[in-house]
C-alpha cells in the first residue's frame, strides 16, 4: 500500500466530515480521488496541518479528520502535547508514514529510523491510537473512530514510499479553498 | 475567585479586587494624574484550574475580574487553550477562524520569529486574520538583554511580513484598540497590538 491507496481507503470511510489535508502530494493525491468542498487543503505551512484541525475541532462540534504525514508531525511534535491537553473528543488524526519526506524526493524520515509517533500521542496523554498496516483495515478503523466519542484518536497509516504518474497540482486558489470550505461548515 | 489587589502601576494606590468591577485608578478618574493601567496581585502563586469549566473560564482563579464582570464581556462561548509553541498557535487560529470565529494569540514578540513562514503561508495567503497581543519585550524598561535583539527588529520584521501594527507606547493610545480589531477581522488582515515592557512591570 502506497499513500495514494490509503488515501483511497480513507475516502471511503469519510461521509460528510470536514477533512484538513497536508500540502503537496497528498493534498494533490486526495485532490485526485475526488474534490469536495469540506476539504482544506494545505498548500504551505508544513507541520500545522494537524494545529489547524486542532483549532478548528475545538470551535465547533463536527468530527475533523486530519490527514498528516510523519516528517510534517515530526516539525510540530509540541502538537501532540497541546491536543493530549485539550483532548477534543472530536479530533481524528491520520498520519501518512512512510518514513519518508515524499514530496522532496522520498528522503527517509526519522520514523524509519528509532522515532515511534504512536508512542509519542501516547506519553501525550492520547489514549486512543493505532496503527494500520492492511489496506483493508484502513477505512474500518477510520470509520470506528469516526463512530467513537473517546477521542481525540490517532491512526497511523504504515505506507510504501512512491506515488502515482500524473498526478497534477490542485487547481484551485487559497481563497475559493478556504470560501467554499467555510461554507460548507456553516451548513 | 482567588484574592487579589488591584494596584495602580502609576501611583501605587491599591484597591481590594473582590468587590465589583475597576478597570480604573480614583486618582486617574480626579485628574490627580494620566491614565494608568490596574496590575492584579495575587494572594496565592498557585494557578487553581477549574476543569469543570468551559473554555477561559477554567482559569478563572487567575483573572483578575469577578466571572460575572468575565461573563458579560466575553461570553461563555470563548474557547482558550494554551498552546506548545507560537507557530502551532497559528495554525490552531486558522482552524477557529475556519469555523467561524475571531482568533487571537497573547504571546510575546519572539513568537514572532517562531511563525514567520506560518503568518505568510497560512495566514496572509489565505487571508486568514488573526489579533496577536504582544507583550514588546526589549522595549524601554527591560532588564533581560537578550530580549532586545527582537524587541529592536519586531517592528520592521512585521512591515515585511504584511502584519498591521498598532504599537502601544502610552495608555491613551488604549482606546485605538477596538477599532484597529474590527477593521483587522472586516479586512482579513492580520494584527499585531505591541503593549510595552513598561506596560508589565510593577512600577512600586
Amino acid at each position: 500500500m502506497r499513500r495514494y491507496e490509503a488515501l483511497r481507503e480513507i475516502t471511503k470511510a469519510i461521509t460528510d466530515e470536514p477533512v484538513i489535508c497536508n500540502l503537496g502530494h497528498p493534498a494533490q493525491e486526495l485532490f485526485s480521488l475526488g474534490d469536495r468542498p469540506q476539504n482544506f487543503y494545505m498548500l504551505g505551512s508544513m507541520g500545522l496541518a494537524t494545529s489547524i484541525a486542532h483549532g478548528l475541532a475545538l470551535c465547533q462540534d463536527k468530527k475533523v479528520v486530519v490527514i498528516d504525514g510523519d516528517a510534517s508531525v515530526t516539525m510540530n511534535l509540541g502538537g501532540f502535547a497541546t491536543i493530549g491537553h485539550t483532548r477534543p473528543k472530536n479530533l481524528i488524526q491520520i498520519i501518512i508514514d512512510n518514513g519518508a519526506n515524499g514530496s522532496t524526493g522520498f528522503q527517509r524520515s526519522f520514523t524509519a529510523g528509532c522515532l515511534q509517533l504512536d508512542q509519542v500521542a501516547r506519553a501525550s496523554g492520547i489514549a486512543q491510537v493505532s496503527i494500520v498496516t492492511k489496506t483493508e483495515e484502513v477505512a474500518p478503523v477510520i470509520t470506528a473512530s469516526l463512530k467513537s466519542e473517546q477521542g481525540p484518536s490517532v491512526i497511523i497509516v504504515r505506507t510504501d514510499i512512491g506515488m502515482p504518474d500524473g498526478i497534477a497540482v490542485i487547481p484551485l486558489g487559497p481563497i475559493q479553498i478556504k470560501t467554499r470550505f467555510m461554507t460548507s461548515i456553516r451548513r | 475567585m482567588a484574592d487579589f489587589l488591584l494596584r495602580c502601576v502609576q501611583c501605587g494606590r491599591e484597591y481590594e479586587g473582590t468587590a465589583g468591577v475597576r478597570l480604573r485608578c480614583d486618582r486617574e478618574l480626579s485628574g490627580e494624574h494620566g491614565p494608568a493601567l490596574l496590575r492584579a496581585q495575587y494572594e496565592r502563586r498557585q494557578i487553581n484550574v477549574r476543569t469543570n469549566l468551559p473554555g477561559i473560564f477554567k482559569f478563572v482563579d487567575w483573572l483578575p475580574t469577578g466571572p460575572y464582570y468575565l461573563k458579560s464581556q466575553f461570553g461563555p462561548t470563548v474557547v482558550y487553550t494554551p498552546v506548545a509553541r507560537e507557530e502551532e498557535g497559528v495554525g490552531m487560529a486558522c482552524g477557529a477562524y475556519l469555523a467561524g470565529r475571531r482568533p487571537a494569540i497573547v504571546m510575546q514578540n519572539s513568537g514572532f520569529g517562531n511563525s514567520v513562514n506560518a503568518i505568510l503561508s497560512l495566514l496572509n495567503y489565505y487571508r486568514v486574520p488573526v489579533v496577536f497581543v504582544v507583550s514588546h519585550r526589549g522595549s524601554d524598561g527591560e532588564s533581560i538583554e537578550a530580549q532586545r535583539m527582537m524587541g529592536a527588529v519586531v517592528l520592521d520584521l512585521l512591515k515585511v511580513i504584511g502584519v498591521e501594527r498598532l504599537n502601544i507606547v502610552e495608555p491613551k493610545m488604549l482606546a485605538l484598540i477596538p477599532p484597529a480589531v474590527e477593521q483587522a477581522y472586516s479586512a482579513n488582515r492580520s494584527l499585531a497590538i505591541l503593549l510595552p515592557f513598561s506596560f508589565w512591570m510593577d512600577r512600586n
